[in-house]
């Protein structure tokens, strides 16, 4: 029988045929109707199916999940061919349903198996099946999906955090310079408020003067000029707010004691209105190369936290002390009060957005502001600590950035 | 590289080797699928890589499947199967397909047979052999076909591009042959022996 000579055929050499029945393999012999003309050990102990059952019968008659005429089409395309055609376990997953009892190998509950259909004997038209396992790979690969999919959404939900505190630093930035703009606006009301009185009682006069009939040239002209005087002042310091509240696009030499003077000039006539003494410890020539408007604002927003402090105090002598120190490659700047010190316990949220004790008063931004131009935008460090009743900050920054 | 460019004549033998591969190539097709299928005559490129991937873009304007197959020996490469949704729709029906595996199973097998009977007959023109690993279907989008790292393997390609149709089963696909550099020289080798035997 035909079937006999293709055993035979087959088993020429015993070398050969070990080499079959040992191998990591499943081997099966078909020809162009599917019937199966040898079976090897592998096979045998995977589908507890003994050769001798098994040949002779189809092989679609054994296993009646494969379907027939696929296997039919890719055996008869490999003879015809004289090339190998493939099932890949990552497409048709198995041909012969083998169960999988292995724990590691969780993802299948059926070997997944890699088929090659080799063309055997053209003359007999046999093919040879040779079926690995891939479940390894397969579960591997399934794992390895499980994580990149996995991985992706993480990246995706980081994206969206990324953006979501990028809007909310941008926020907080915009609301910091508009409370910084509200601050500048209170800080001209109180430079305002004598000139603009000044301004006042010069027309008053004026009027009064013409009133009585005693208004001449001369009184006329000296009080023009007074007024024109006066109001040229308030548009120079409109300037000088406008000029000082623009962040700087480029870094530039900067004396550290004119920097101190015109925060000091923004903020003269609250310290008097409260009776504050302010000292400061500096070498005039000191210079640093740096962003002039951030620094300057961020000096007087600390300076204005001492002032603030002040407000609800009876302190006898209030003081608001600078001093600046040189370093080689750095200097540090302390501005230290005595207008009570913070409480250990609000210490660590000083910096926070939004947080403020003063209620209506305070937005809570002035420190945050600080913070952020001191770090990122002039590359410094600032920390404040609090003994004895009194504040201290201390900035350093480098001397060039 | 120069002595990577094939000459007018090298490429003339490459392409009436071709010729003949393909031309068995559309017979076995036509048989497996049991229809009328003709293979576009082939079209023979040496291109860059960043040419390669242009010439995918041109093809993403509708979406595709893609396969690939690796194949050893003395010439060897790789060969990518571009299939487009609506032709896999009526290869899946000509097939009676019923489920997706089936169809990627089944774009496999067509990959697998127009790789090995263009590559196994030229192999066998230029007296070599060859062996095919198993195809695989690319599961990346084509936007993301330049991250795939066997593409950057390739700084030049031998394109052997050709279409398969099936004219009253509206199935195309088009298929490229991409060897590299050091297949490259052996097959001008190869192809220069063939020239010599015609003179
Ligand atoms: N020199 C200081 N003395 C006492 N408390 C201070 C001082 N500086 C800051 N603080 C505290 O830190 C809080 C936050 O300050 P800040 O960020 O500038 O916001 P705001 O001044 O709008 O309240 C203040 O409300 C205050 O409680
Ligand atoms: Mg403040």
């Amino acid at each position: 029988m035909a079937q006999n000579e293709a055993q035979h055929n087959f088993r020429t050499t015993s070398l050969e045929k070990k080499i079959v029945s040992a191998i990591d393999n499943g081997i099966i012999i078909l020809d162009s109707d599917l019937v199966i003309h040898h079976y090897n050990k592998w096979m045998e102990i995977h589908t507890h199916i003994k050769e001798k059952d098994a040949l002779g019968k189809k092989l679609t008659e054994l296993f009646d999940t494969i379907k027939e005429k696929t296997l039919l089409r890719k055996v008869k395309t490999a003879l015809r061919m004289q090339t190998p055609t493939f099932y890949t376990a990552t497409t048709s997953h198995y041909l012969i349903p083998i169960k999988t009892n292995q724990i590691k190998n969780s993802f299948f509950s059926y070997m997944q198996q890699d088929v090659s259909i080799v063309p055997f004997d053209a003359q007999n038209q046999l093919v040879v099946l040779i079926l690995t396992d891939q479940t390894n790979m397969a579960n591997i690969n399934a794992l390895l999906n499980a994580h990149v999919a996995k991985i992706k959404e993480l990246n995706e939900q980081l994206m969206r955090e990324k953006e979501l505190t990028e809007m909310q630093h941008k926020q907080l930035l915009a609301n910091s310079r508009s409370a910084a703009m509200g601050e500048m606006i209170s800080m001209i009301a109180h430079q305002w408020r004598q000139p603009l009185s000044l301004i006042t009682t010069l027309l008053t006069n004026i009027k009064i003067k013409k009133e009585l009939q005693t208004l001449d040239e001369a009184n006329m002209e000296s009080s023009l000029g007074k007024i024109e005087n006066t109001v040229k002042y308030l548009s120079d310091t409109i300037n000088d707010f406008r000029d000082y509240f623009k962040p700087n696009k480029v870094k530039s030499d900067l004396k550290l004691s004119e920097l101190f003077n015109k925060s000091i000039f923004f903020l003269k006539d609250e310290m008097n209105q409260y009776n504050i003494e302010y000292t400061i410890n500096i070498d005039k020539q000191l210079s640093i190369k740096t962003y002039k408007n951030e620094l300057l604002q961020s000096i007087i927003n600390i300076i204005k936290n001492s002032i603030d402090a002040f407000k609800n105090s009876d302190i006898e002598d209030k003081k608001i002390e600078v001093s600046i120190q040189e370093f080689t490659y750095h200097i540090s700047i302390i501005i230290e009060d005595n207008a009570g010190g913070i409480d250990e316990s609000i210490l660590e949220k000083i910096f926070e957005p939004y947080f403020s004790t003063k209620n209506k008063n305070g937005t809570g931004l002035g420190l945050y502001m600080c913070k952020v131009i001191i770090y990122e935008h002039l590359h410094g460090e600032i920390s404040i600590t609090s003994e004895n009743n009194g504040t201290k900050v201390a900035i350093k920054l480098p001397k060039k950035i | 590289m120069n002595n990577l460019v094939l000459t007018e004549d090298e490429k003339d033998v490459l392409q009436e080797l071709m010729n003949i591969a393909y031309g068995s190539a559309t017979a076995v097709v036509a048989d497996m699928l049991e229809a009328f299928a003709s293979l576009s005559i082939p079209n023979i490129k040496i291109m860059t890589t960043e040419e390669l991937f242009k010439t995918f873009a041109a093809l993403k304007n509708s979406s595709y499947f893609f396969s690939t197959q690796a194949f050893s020996g003395e010439f060897n490469g790789e060969s990518a199967f571009f299939i487009n949704e609506e032709s896999a729709n009526n290869l899946a029906k000509h097939l009676e397909l019923e489920s997706r595996d089936d169809l990627d199973d089944a774009i496999l097998e067509l990959t697998n047979v127009l790789t090995s009977s263009l590559t196994t007959k030229l192999a066998q023109e230029m007296e070599t052999e060859v062996s095919f690993s198993l195809p695989n279907i690319l599961k990346v989008p084509l936007e993301e076909i330049e991250d795939v790292v066997t593409f950057q393997l390739y700084s030049q390609v031998i394109v052997i591009d050709t279409d398969l149709n099936f004219e009253d089963q509206k199935i195309n696909g088009k298929i490229f042959i991409l060897t590299k550099d050091e297949s490259i020289s052996w097959l001008k080798t190869k192809l220069n022996t063939i020239l010599e035997q015609l003179l």
